[in-house]
């Protein structure tokens, strides 16, 4: 495994999660458009946290609750 | 005197156009803490009235939707975590961690995750997330259900960032490996990777 590779693995979900700065980013980014399996460790993370979110994110919140809490906080 | 009254109740107006459509948010992660629906429409109600008592300390312009989980959760952790029950995904402590990438078997070929993903429906993913150890399971949904920063999440549930991340990679590598092994069962992956 390459050095950048290794650095790439280290901070993949901090470059999932948007969290280094731009600078960290384009840095590790240039190795990753050129390092196919690291693009695509990448790609396979953000697919599965894109699942994650879609199958995960609550519908809307039932009126009766919503109701409730109004009625509760009038009483307060 | 009038003018107090006035004063209250657009604040209460305030309050629930900003807050109220949160609702939805909240009640997820409060079904995902307790796994109970009754417990988690009180938790929710609390919150609110909660929020609403100290509504005067929320600085406006700052994130809203993170200062409702803070409280959410402070008010889970001090009522309500005692009479969760024990979940049964257990987060290894080692490094003998799930590599996804590796599981998938044939990195290559776009399709493999696409297999396992696509036959997983949305309970799957959910109970998966339910049954990871608490600490593990709202890291994970503050981050992937709700998009909260690290920085975020960590004043949310009161831990240094440092804690976020570690369990936000765990959390995240125990819920694929369960997903995997949930795909695996049907059929759907054969023991080289995707079919």
């Amino acid at each position: 495994m390459k050095r950048d590779c290794r650095e790439v693995l280290e901070k993949l979900y901090l470059i999932l999660d948007r969290e280094l700065s731009e600078a960290e980013f384009n840095k590790l980014k240039t190795h990753l458009d050129d390092c196919p399996p690291c693009f695509e460790r990448l790609r396979i993370e953000e697919r599965f946290k894109e699942m994650v979110h879609t199958k995960c994110t609550p519908g809307t919140a039932p009126p009766d609750l919503v109701d409730k809490i109004r009625r509760r906080l009038r009483e307060f | 005197m009038k003018e107090q009254i006035s004063e209250t109740s657009q604040d209460l107006e305030s309050f629930e156009d900003q807050a109220l459509p949160l609702a939805s948010a909240l009640l997820g992660a409060a079904l995902s803490m307790t796994s109970n629906r009754a417990e988690a429409e009180d938790l929710v109600q609390e919150t609110f009235l909660r929020a609403f008592r100290s509504w005067d300390s929320f600085e406006k312009g700052t994130n809203l939707k993170a200062w409702l989980f803070r409280i959410l959760t402070n008010l889970y952790i001090t009522s309500y975590r005692k009479r969760r029950r024990e979940p049964t995904i257990v987060v290894p402590e080692d490094d003998s961690e799930f590599d996804l990438y590796q599981a998938l078997g044939r990195p290559e070929d776009n399709s493999a995750e696409a297999v396992v993903m696509d036959s997983l429906v949305d309970e799957d993913v959910k109970s998966a997330l339910t049954e990871l150890p608490e600490d593990f399971r709202l890291t994970v949904l503050l981050a992937d259900v709700e998009g909260f920063s690290y920085k975020e999440i960590a004043e949310i549930m009161n831990v240094p960032i440092g804690t976020v991340m570690s369990r936000l990679h765990r959390g995240r590598k125990a819920l694929q490996k369960s997903l995997f092994e949930l795909a695996q069962q049907r059929g759907f992956v054969s023991r080289d990777g995707a079919r």
